[in-house]
């Protein structure tokens, strides 16, 4: 069934079309908010919160083309909560050491032997929630900066700038290869 | 689980083309960074009980939410009439940003008002009574609380008049509180159509006529009910014991920042009359 037929069907209160659109979004979601919030298990929280708000509040979106947009700005929304609550409490080693022993294990261990990828994760983490989520959106979900604009409401003058200055703070934090460097400023 | 396809790298050779500082193509940047977060990304996959979680936490509000609407439908829908028309959601299966009712005290009567509006810190027009015999019987102050869908909340302290009609059970409230941030004239009334309209004392008068269905909890929408609730002028509210048709009438009107909503269900009274009354309590000001 067509994206747009479930979300009607989703607005009428069909828990069948919630359920498909879950399927289709979930792990869609779920890695958008670890890569932004850096924790398995905030990421899981935000994801819940997310679908939760989707159900109780899709009256509220008006064209159902929207549904993509409209959720991940939900998603994005409540990830910037969580992470002004407890990103700054979580301390590097435990973002890896959650991130370790979480069900993706195998997988990430792979990752994670690369010296690279580590390297690149690590400086995408120092990066504060706004440079983050850009990155994101633009690297791992390929969205545009008009949609990303959209996304995070804000204007693409905005986007354009941050990614910008994420940019230069990766490319600072890899040809260094700094690994404990200091957070990066917000812009 | 079953896995999905993620729409990352979609539109990769667009990216640099859209966006770029020129750098990050030229040292491989870009790519790394695409490449990495790609594989973090697919390394992590929604636990089966992620779903079981999110069902539990929509059955848990969705029986909070009714129980609130348990405590007698046409009460609740009576509470949040206004917001019927100020969100085009009342009571549905599915919410959208709602309002609820908060806070609540009662007065005397009428004859409390000039008390109740240094309470509350404003006044409203109102009358005690109107020509076709409509009396004022009871007079509350009420909170109103809009829940946004990012999980914050606003209210606003407004004022509720119950008339009761000569000879019949039939009951007329008059809502009337100041604007929430965001409303105005233009959205007052959501998607809604008014079947009519008035200008009375330069103030824009609008009359909606909404069919509510009432149903258990339980119940599962027909085809039919699909059907009407593409329409704007449709309801469909959950919580009561049987299934129960009503119509009922709204008119509504702002001036001076504080929106009034006069209505009532299956009124023994035409879209012409209760303008009429809607156009005294606005004269009332003058006289």
């Amino acid at each position: 069934m067509e994206e747009m037929e479930l979300v009607q069907r989703l607005k009428e209160g069909d828990r069948d079309a919630f359920d498909a659109l879950y399927e289709k979004y979930a792990n869609i979601l779920l890695r958008m908010a670890y890569l932004v919030c850096g924790s398995r298990a905030d990421a899981e929280d935000i994801v819940q919160e997310t679908f939760v708000k989707c159900w109780f509040h899709i009256g509220e979106l008006k064209k159902p083309e929207g549904f993509r947009s409209w959720l991940y700005q939900i998603l994005y929304r409540t990830a910037y909560r969580q992470c002004k609550k407890s990103w700054r409490e979580i301390p590097d080693e435990t973002v890896e050491m959650r991130a370790d022993t979480s069900d993706g294990v195998t997988s990430l261990d792979r990752v994670m032997e690369k010296e690279t990828a580590i390297q690149v994760k690590r400086a995408v983490e120092r990066l504060d929630f706004r440079h983050r989520a850009v990155v994101v959106l633009y690297y791992y979900n390929g969205s545009s900066i008009r949609d990303i604009a959209h996304i995070l409401n804000c204007t693409e003058g905005t986007v354009k700038s941050r990614l910008f200055a994420a940019r230069k703070k990766l490319r600072g934090s890899l040809n260094n290869g700094k690994e404990g460097g200091a957070a990066c400023e917000t812009v | 689980m079953k896995r999905f396809e993620i729409p990352c790298f979609s539109r990769r050779n667009g990216l640099g083309k859209n966006f770029s500082d020129g750098k990050g193509e030229k040292d491989g940047m870009d790519g790394k960074i695409r490449k990495t977060l790609s594989e973090i990304g697919e390394a992590v996959e929604a636990p089966e009980s992620l779903k079981r979680q999110i069902d539990c936490r929509i059955a848990a509000e969705g029986r909070e939410i009714l129980k609130k609407k348990k405590t007698g439908v046409k009460k609740v829908i009576v509470t949040t009439a206004a917001a019927c028309l100020l969100v085009g959601t009342v009571c549905l299966a599915v919410g959208g940003s709602y309002l609820r009712s908060g806070r609540s005290k009662s007065y005397d009567g009428f004859s409390d008002l000039q008390k109740a509006e240094r309470e509350v810190g404003y006044g409203v027009d109102a009358v005690e009574s109107f020509s076709n015999g409509y009396r004022c019987k009871k007079m509350s102050a009420d909170e109103t609380v809009r829940e946004n869908m990012d999980g914050s909340k606003e209210s606003v302290m407004g004022f509720r008049f119950h008339y009761s009609g000569p000879g019949e059970n039939k009951k007329v409230t008059l809502a009337a509180r100041r604007l929430l941030p965001g409303e105005n004239e233009g959205n007052i009334g959501g998607e809604k159509t008014p079947d009519k309209t008035m200008l009375c004392s330069d103030i824009k008068v609008y009359h909606y006529t909404t069919t509510m269905k009432c149903v258990p909890e339980d119940y599962e929408l027909t085809e039919e009910d699909r059907s009407n609730l593409k329409r704007t002028d449709y309801e469909i509210s959950v919580g009561s014991d049987e299934v129960e048709v009503e119509v009922y009438q709204s008119v509504l009107w702002i001036r001076d920042g504080v929106v009034y909503d006069l209505f009532g269900f299956e009124l023994p009274l035409t879209a012409d009359q209760i303008l009429g009354m809607a156009k005294e309590i606005i004269e009332s000001r003058t006289e």
